[in-house]
């Protein structure tokens, strides 16, 4: 590793070298108070101006003459600059560090120990509320791209000392800083361990997202299930601490990573904490009967009408075969077209302006929809079925890429083998399912063995004086103490 | 990798049920049948209804009709000249013309046995399946006919418990008594009259 030498100039000329190619590397030579040369080195645009002027470099202009023998850096660093955190080092690489993550680096004349000071300033976009997780009723703030702000959010909410935002970096080119949060009394050790050890084991060149991590880092890589949780609220963060788990939070990304990551954690929104028991198990039982729906919907409904047609009410299968007259598509390529459109049409609004996008869904879905009924490209009652598959997907957006990949495979199954397809779909998802699990933690938990407190929090939400105990992968399983518990 | 050995179970699987796929608009969806003695042995009549492409509320009836010396030959003989399956999946009603007795009723009822018939099919009797159902005063298609709706009204308004369905007809063996029909004037806008009951006794009509 290279250090730094005597040489002022050739110090310089080091930095100098390093960035020659960087259009935003700034330096200032000057004399100081102190009676010795100094350059103050930065990069425009990641550093706060006001901090460097006044901070540094008017401290040193005004500071007093060294006496003979005395370091240069040790004296500004003890008694000169007026930065909140100041540190020296002679090696090369740590001072080029700092200054790519927002430091101003500074060199004095005879004196082989730099310093540098966090004088961070880069323009980031303000607090606003996530448009992907917003609420009707709770708190409205979401994560930014600077991981200092959305680590003070959190401590805002956690205001403990328990609270461990341990710091890491990531790609090998990018340099990403992450943090890796979690409650000391409450967080398993193991799991904080294996958090640790899976992203010591990432080597990639860069981390721009979560995600990268997410990938890298998660159970079953090329599972469609999630077995890691994002969500770019500090709320929603506070509370997957408060449960044990781990939070991962990277620079340059709003959403944060959480772990372990469970099935039933798919249906439960965010907002379900902040409503009514009553009216939050409603919407909660909605979105499990959902699921079932999205993904059997069409397959049932293709099964029985290719497969059982006995099992159709009769009035159902003579509007079937009536609508189904002229339409030149087999009910299997029916059901995938109208699949495929829908998810055309999801992907679309999605990319769009809202305002486009209700506009979009309106041709999309109703007008288009209408004329292809009409012109008997499809049938209706297919379009029904999907449109209905497909509205049932919407309440649950956590799980899109499962529903689209299950209801698919249903679907071939359904047409291959009718409902027994579909049992032996099902059945195989089941497998599965029970398969995975998210750093230790078996996936379908607790839905697999269902007790009262385990299933407090997961087909309905019942009231926090019944959520007494936090889940089992908890160190400290009693979440609040009452009567006897005093 | 490992798992491999799976691939080929599952190939097995889904070869052993096939792509065995039937659209509904394929199919002649048989409402109601009927049995008549014939000179060459049984005629079988099936009554379908038939949906319009552009208005599918509105159902016309087609009554095909196959003759031969036996109940699959009548059948073989009616599906000549179709174009598309029969389906009795949503049969509902099975009308006995007079003179299927003996060996021919006892073909008839293991005919109406058959695994695609559903076994709650209403069982009446009639001087001529053929004209009863070829009478078209099909008012509840998906009935199959308008008799079970007449059957349904005896039983609740006359106090009248009639055991007419396959299932209850099959448990009472070879005697049993089912309701009788006989097909009204077209010209006049009724239902078609309910007259009585016809019991068989050792696959012989013994009553009328």
């Amino acid at each position: 590793m290279e250090t730094l030498g005597t040489d002022f100039g050739d110090n310089l000329d080091r930095f100098r070298e390093i960035f020659r190619a960087d259009g935003t590397f700034r330096h200032r030579v000057f004399r100081s108070g102190m009676g010795v040369r100094c350059a103050v080195l930065y990069l425009d645009g990641m550093i706060s101006a006001t901090v460097v002027n006044e901070d540094v470099i008017r401290p040193l202009m005004q500071a007093n003459p060294i006496t003979e023998g005395q370091d240069s850096a040790a004296y500004a660093s003890e008694e000169v600059l007026w930065a909140g955190e100041v540190k020296g080092s002679n090696e090369e690489r740590t001072l080029v560090s700092a200054m790519l993550h927002g430091g101003v680096v500074l060199l004095f004349e005879g004196s082989v120990c730099a310093l540098y000071a966090d004088a961070k300033g880069f323009r980031s976009r303000g607090v606003q509320e996530p448009q992907n997780e917003s609420v009707l009723q709770g708190p409205r703030e979401g994560f930014g791209e600077v991981a200092i702000q959305n680590l003070a959010m959190l401590r805002r909410k956690l205001q403990t000392e328990d609270l461990c935002m341990e710091p890491m970096t990531v790609g090998r080119r990018s340099g990403t800083a992450i943090y890796l949060c979690y409650l000391r009394s409450l967080a398993s050790p193991r799991l904080v361990k294996e958090v640790r050890r899976r992203l010591g084991t990432i080597d990639i060149d860069g981390v721009l997202d979560t995600n990268y991590l997410n990938e890298l880092i998660r159970d079953r890589g090329r599972s469609v299930f999630k077995t890691v949780g994002t969500t770019e609220r500090p709320d929603v963060a506070a509370a997957k601490l408060l449960e044990g788990r781990v939070a991962i939070m990277a620079d340059g990304t709003p959403v944060a990573l959480t772990m372990p990551y469970l099935f039933a954690e798919n249906f439960q929104s965010d907002e379900d904490y902040y409503l009514n028991f009553w009216v939050s198990s409603i919407g909660r039982f909605l979105r499990y009967v959902c699921f079932f729906l999205t993904v059997s919907v069409p397959a049932v409904y293709l099964a029985l009408l290719t497969h059982h047609q006995s099992l159709l009410p009769t009035f159902l299968l003579l509007s079937s075969a009536g609508t189904r007259g002229g339409v030149p598509f087999s009910s299997l390529a029916e059901c995938l077209l109208l699949i495929l459109v829908l998810e055309i049409l999801k992907e679309t609004g999605a990319r769009m302006p809202q305002n486009l996008g209700h506009t979009l869904g309106i041709i999309g879905g109703l007008v288009v929809g209408e004329a292809a009924v009409e012109a008997r490209l499809i049938s209706a009652s297919m379009l029904i079925v999907v449109a209905v598959s497909g509205i049932a997907g919407l309440m649950i957006p956590r799980l899109r890429a499962a529903v689209f990949y299950v209801r698919l495979g249903l679907v071939l199954l359904a047409a291959w083998m009718g409902i027994v397809g579909c049992l032996v779909g099902i059945t195989l998802l089941l497998i599965r399912m029970m398969g995975i699990s998210s750093f230790g933690v078996p996936y379908l938990l607790p839905l697999e063995t269902p007790t009262v407190q385990g299933l407090k929090d997961t087909v309905v939400r019942l009231p926090w004086s019944m959520m007494r105990t936090r889940p089992f992968f908890t160190r400290d399983r009693v979440r609040q103490k009452r009567g006897n518990d005093r | 990798m490992k798992r491999l050995w799976a691939l080929p179970l599952l190939c097995l699987l889904f070869a052993s049920c096939g792509m065995n796929t039937t659209e509904p608009e394929q199919l002649y969806l048989v409402s109601a049948i009927g049995f008549d003695a014939a000179e060459e042995g049984v005629c079988v009549v099936a009554e379908v209804p038939l949906t319009r492409e552009t208005e599918a509320d509105k159902m016309d009836v087609c009554v095909f009709q196959g003759v031969g010396q036996n109940i699959p030959d009548a059948l073989d003989q009616m599906k000549k000249g179709l174009g598309k399956r029969l389906f009795f999946g949503h049969c509902a009603l099975a009308v006995l013309g007079d003179g299927m007795e003996a060996d021919r009723l006892r073909a008839a009822l293991d005919f109406l046995a058959d695994e695609e018939i559903p076994l709650s099919i209403t069982v009446v009797s009639a001087p001529n399946a053929r004209e009863l159902l070829a009478r078209g005063s099909l008012s509840a298609p998906a009935a199959g006919y308008e008799i079970p709706d007449i059957l349904r009204l005896q039983t609740r308004e006359a106090g009248l418990f009639l055991q007419c369905r396959y299932y209850e007809i099959a448990a009472r063996g070879s005697d049993f008594t089912i309701p009788r029909f006989e097909p009204n004037d077209p010209e006049r806008a009724e239902a078609d009259r309910f007259c009585g009951l016809r019991t068989f006794r050792e696959g012989r009509a013994v009553t009328e």
